[in-house]
């Protein structure tokens, strides 16, 4: 039995680097450190597996599968790349170049979780660190519209809550823990003050915590269904904090008010500046939407919902973003790779998806897969193919191979390298 | 008598969605983890809910039928469903010119669904490519 | 790749002692050599132009964590210049924040074939390097970021100089860094509780070690050592007017501390215009360049970089949490921070320099009294602090400012008069030789950084030669546009022996290398059990996933070091 160490655990944006990894015969058999999501990654990596390609539905050989892919490609006029989140930087390097090559538009996760948090940070900017300074000096830690328990389920066990840091010595009884949430989450069960908060009135709420933090009056007893002697004794723990960080989840992001409640809660923590050392940081879900944005971002100097049909990059939220691009009937042809679009957008976006023709590049059968026309089976980053991938808070990690892909299957970095070769000496046949 | 009551549809990620989703989209846990919907005691008591009875989310743009079980976190008036195909058939694509649907806080409606049942991956992914 | 006749230009090649002598360059097999046959070379001809090696730019940010926040913040920068996709070039974004295709392209279209990316955060490595990696046609290097660093500050605490010496290496050799970089040292540590330090003898809090102390510390650690390059160093009070002050006391503070054999400096003070003021606040602010120039020009154990401003809206990028705090509260404009894991900071804000601002005015004048009032032109080097000051594409109007007194005359009409009466620009006469010119955009930057292969066209020397449509033997300083527009564009770029730029037009985007030192301390594993054991307990990865392994250098040319007995 070979036993791997220091591996990174493929699925959150925590990026826990301490997973042990026991492989029998290119096989899995046990892991240590890793929440139950991470056992659950590592344990069924090979369950439910596309093993061939097919087309049409239709078992087909590779090369078959990859021209089928190259001249969908070729012959749409608003082709959308999407994706690339679960997933590792050279593979979304490829699809960056493909999209140029195809004049397409190329969008990620983000643009459907934390996408407001970049648009907040374009307006206002934003004051962050990384998780180990948050370990080391931080005492007073607030999640809000976020439930770490159940998506970052060792966050609080590593950076945030109960490790010993530097300043830190006692760990847990270092720190004070507050949760804002519209319900008690298993997370809210956790801190030292859980505050109700109606849902859609984060905006409310920010502002008013920002005009406590400056000293003005605020009007009204309550707001946000929170009592305003509440949001005052909270702006003033946070003024009195030794170090201070704001973690905060979608539930910002995805309720009314969008990126104006992120713009709030930025401009809140950077005016917290002001008075003591305060940092926000958002808990981004996926293990590598980061790097997403950062391969992105330094290829075409945008971070998401990017448009290349004029030959250069554009930018445009709301026009270029998969959501809006399908729901508008717009794309007329897609290639999915590092996610499962048809289980995360709402109904109408997926139904124009199950319209036009799709590449899909997937590991398991999805409702994506069951949708596409061509589906290539994929190897699984972080376990079957090595990357690298960005944690929450931008650091890079190395992603390990642990075992071998089954055969056939290829990781996305190389597909999307042979259906670029395709999608070119399709194009020189044309002109 | 049982009536509905009008709700705020909260859906985000559980634990059991996903150790469910890395099991497989086809699973027997991912189809547990995300077709049920979560209610506090006081809205299950409100709409009389037998525990064998299945119950109808729906909002202006349609209507799912899924299980459910009772959360103590929730207050009255707030439902929660984990992200997945099913509580997507209910939600807008509207992103207000930022990309993102809103997937919390939807303004719904939620009643005991009677001689209904929930249906599958396969049955969802079947009416979306039969649809016009 | 076939070899290159550069033939009959006017060849300007300081590092040995060629100045504007029309002679031809010969290249072949990647590198300068003695002479060719003209059978079978491709003949660049570069007759009536002035003919330099390859562009060397010593400072400049190009890649990693801020950069690309830098990136991801200005959407709206972007949007003014954009770059089309070509045959063989990728689309991409320009102007303050370019791209790394476009950082490639445009800094090769300019005739530079070496850039130095000076402010890599360790646990941020791979980052940097993953952005080297898609910028092309240049050759690079990156600084390793050590004067906030939770292990520098316990060793110099400790006055461990065998631990701290085994450290650098180790840490170059995990981030495949090039030279030691000092950020406002001690200040981007006090800036983690909101602090920051005022001057080279204040604390730093916990570890009760002054700026200094690190300073000097690390400055004999690099000489000790024999890197290539000596620290590169961000001062204390960046932006803070009478500033100059601290500056002076810098560069005194390193004064006997004996460089290693071989070379005459021990310290290379960067962009130094934001750290040349005088005056006490920014209503008073005025130069404090010939105060500095005065002591350059009185101890040549230091080097220098401008840092010159240009008027234009740009990006300001540093690792300099605190100074970049500072300047959102004075300008308003959006405020990006990053702390880095115990050991480094980051902070991004936009800003536009204008004209009619008497405080920009004043800079503006600042970076060129710097280059005019320095009388050696191996201790000062041509930079904007890309993009601090301003993009690098304006380095060609930095150098007509300084080739062409009526260059400056007529920008300093156009700016506040603040200028004339606050700095001594107005008295400047001296105008730079197109010599002194290739010396501080080429053959100093290579001999400060220790690049024996590059900043000149002796045998033996890197194919990297450029060329520039513009005749010195009838070009006057009258005519500073042609000049400008002369090295915006260079006629030929040859990069590693292959012709890669003609008029403007890429033809060919190979990658170049990228330079890392490579050594090892006797007492390294004294070292890594010490490391390893406060890994575990203050960083949040583990020690065997944070260096950079070799798969992120593709094109990774290690700098072997003898480390004699320590």
């Amino acid at each position: 039995m070979v036993v791997h160490t220091d591996v990174i655990c493929p699925f959150c944006g925590s990026l826990c680097d301490d997973i042990e990894v026991n492989v029998e015969t290119n096989k899995i058999v046990g892991i240590k450190n890793g929440c139950a999501i991470s056992r659950s990654k590592f344990m069924n990596y090979n369950v439910e597996r596309i093993t061939y390609p097919t087309v049409e539905g239709e078992k087909v050989q590779y090369k078959e599968a990859v021209e089928a892919a190259a001249k969908i490609l070729v012959e749409a006029k608003r082709p959308l790349i999407y994706g690339l989140s679960k997933t590792e930087n050279d593979a979304i390097r490829n699809a960056v170049y493909l999209t140029e090559l195809i004049g397409g538009a190329i969008d990620n996760t983000t643009s459907v979780c934390h996408g407001s948090s970049i648009l907040a940070m374009q307006h206002v900017g934003s004051a962050t660190t990384t998780l180990g300074e948050v370990k080391n000096r931080a005492d007073v830690i607030i999640f809000w519209g976020a439930n770490p328990v159940e998506a970052h389920p060792r966050h609080l066990i590593r950076y945030s809550g109960m490790p010993k840091g530097m300043y830190n010595p006692n760990g847990r009884k270092d720190r004070y823990i507050v949760v804002v949430d519209v319900r008690e989450t298993k997370s809210a069960k956790l801190a030292d003050q859980f505050i109700r908060i109606e849902p859609n009135t984060d905006f409310e709420v920010l502002q008013a915590l920002r005009a406590a933090v400056r000293g003005e009056a605020i009007h009204g007893d309550v707001i946000g269904g929170i009592p305003v002697n509440v949001i005052m004794a909270l702006a003033e723990k946070m003024k009195g904090a030794r170090v201070g960080c704001l973690f905060y989840g979608l539930g910002l992001n995805q309720s009314e008010g969008k990126h104006m409640n992120i713009d709030a809660m930025y401009s809140l923590v950077s005016e917290m500046n002001l008075h003591t050392k305060f940092a926000v940081n958002p808990m981004r879900g996926c293990y590598n939407v980061t790097g997403a944005n950062m391969v992105t971002a330094w290829q075409t100097g945008y971070p998401f919902a990017v448009d290349m049909s004029r030959g250069y990059p554009r930018y445009n939220p709301g026009e270029y973003t998969a959501v809006d691009l399908l729901a508008r009937k717009e794309a007329d042809a897609a290639l999915v790779m590092g996610s499962d679009p048809a289980a995360t957008f709402p109904i109408d976006a997926v139904r124009h998806l199950a319209k036009i023709p799709v590449v899909t590049l997937e590991r398991k059968r999805t409702p994506t897969a069951m949708l596409s026309k061509v589906v290539i089976p994929v190897a699984t980053s972080g376990i079957e193919c090595d990357g690298t991938a960005y944690r929450m808070d931008v650091v890079p990690l190395k992603l390990r191979k642990v075992v071998d892909p089954p055969k056939g299957v290829y990781p996305d970095a190389k597909v999307l390298e042979d259906i670029i070769e395709r999608v070119k000496a399709l194009k020189e046949g044309v002109e | 008598m049982s009536g509905k009551i009008e709700v705020l549809l909260l859906t985000g990620r559980s634990l059991d969605q996903a150790i469910g989703l890395e099991i497989g989209k086809a699973s027997k846990e991912y189809f547990n983890s995300v077709s049920c919907v979560e209610l506090s005691k006081a809205d299950v008591d409100a709409l009389e809910l037998g525990n064998d009875t299945l119950v109808e989310v729906s909002t202006s743009h349609g209507r799912v039928v899924l299980s459910w079980r009772v959360s103590e976190g929730l207050s009255p008036g707030s439902v929660f469903v984990a992200y997945g195909p099913w509580v997507n058939q209910i939600l807008g694509s509207d992103t207000s010119c930022t990309g993102t649907p809103q997937y919390k806080g939807v303004r719904a409606t939620v009643k005991p669904a009677e001689g209904e049942r929930v249906l599958t991956l396969a049955e969802l992914v079947k009416a979306l490519k039969e649809a016009p | 790749m076939s070899d290159i006749i550069v033939k009959g230009g006017y060849v300007y090649d300081p590092l040995n002692g060629i100045d504007g002598e029309k002679i031809d360059v010969f290249i072949s097999g990647g590198k300068i050599v003695e002479k060719l046959k003209e059978r079978g070379a491709k003949i660049v001809d570069a007759s009536g132009m002035v003919v330099m090696p390859g562009g060397v730019d010593i400072h400049s940010h190009i890649a990693g964590s801020k950069v690309n926040t830098g990136r991801m913040l200005r959407p709206e920068d972007h949007r003014k210049d954009v770059v089309p996709r070509g045959k063989i070039t990728r689309s991409g974004v320009g102007y303050s924040c370019p791209s790394t295709f476009v950082t490639g392209y445009r800094y090769a279209q300019m005739g530079y074939t070496s850039v130095m990316e000076p402010a890599m955060p360790p646990i941020g490595a791979k980052h940097v390097h993953e952005e080297l990696n898609d910028t092309p046609m240049l050759d690079m290097a990156a600084f390793t970021l050590f004067g906030n660093n939770l292990f520098t500050l316990k060793y110099v605490k400790q006055g461990d100089m065998e631990m701290l010496k085994a450290f650098v290496l180790w840490l170059l050799r995990a981030t495949k860094g090039y030279a030691i970089k000092i950020v406002n040292p001690g200040g981007v540590e006090n800036w983690k509780w909101g602090r920051n330090v005022g001057g080279l003898d204040d604390i730093v809090e916990n570890y009760e070690v002054t700026p200094r102390q690190i300073i000097t510390s690390l400055a004999k650690a690099n000489e000790e050592l024999g890197l290539p390059h000596t620290i590169h160093l961000h001062c204390n009070n960046l932006g803070v007017p009478g500033n100059y002050k601290t500056t002076i006391e810098t560069m005194d503070a390193v004064k006997d501390i004996k460089p290693k054999k071989g070379r005459k400096t021990t310290i290379h003070v960067v962009h130094v215009q934001f750290n040349a003021l005088d005056g006490e606040n920014w209503g008073n602010v005025r130069s404090g360049a010939s105060q500095i120039a005065k002591y350059v020009n009185a101890h040549n154990h230091v080097s220098i970089d401008l840092g010159q401003v240009i008027f234009t809206d740009t990006t300001t990028m540093t690792g300099d949490g605190p100074w970049q705090f500072r300047l959102w509260n004075l300008s308003g404009n959006k405020w990006v921070n990053k702390d880095v894991e115990m050991e480094a900071g980051a902070g991004i804000v936009p800003y536009t320099f204008r004209k009619e601002n008497p405080a920009n005015s004043i800079q503006w004048a600042i970076g060129l009294e710097l280059a005019l009032e320095v009388y050696d032109p191996w201790r000062v080097y041509l930079t904007t602090d890309h993009p601090n000051g301003g993009p690098f594409t304006f380095y060609p109007k930095v150098i007509a400012w300084l080739m062409s007194r009526k260059a400056r005359n007529e920008t300093m009409l156009e700016v506040n008069k603040t200028c004339m009466k606050r700095s001594t620009l107005i008295d400047c006469y001296r105008e730079y030789t197109f010599n002194e010119i290739a010396t501080v955009t080429r053959a100093a930057t290579a001999k400060t950084l220790g690049m024996a292969h590059k900043g000149h066209l002796g045998p033996g020397a890197d194919g990297d030669v450029s060329v520039y449509d513009i005749n010195p033997r009838s070009w006057r300083p009258s005519m500073h546009r042609e000049l400008e527009k002369a090295f915006t564009l260079a006629k030929y770029t040859i990069k590693g022996g292959e012709l890669v730029v003609r008029d403007g037009e890429v033809l060919a985007t190979p990658q170049g290398s990228t330079y890392w030192v490579d050594a090892k301390a006797p007492n390294e594993d004294e070292l890594v059990k010490d490391l390893e054991a406060d890994f575990q307990k203050y960083i949040t990865i583990n020690f065997r996933n944070y260096p950079v392994d070799d798969a992120y250098l593709p094109h990774g040319v290690p700098v072997k070091l003898e480390v004699k007995n320590l």
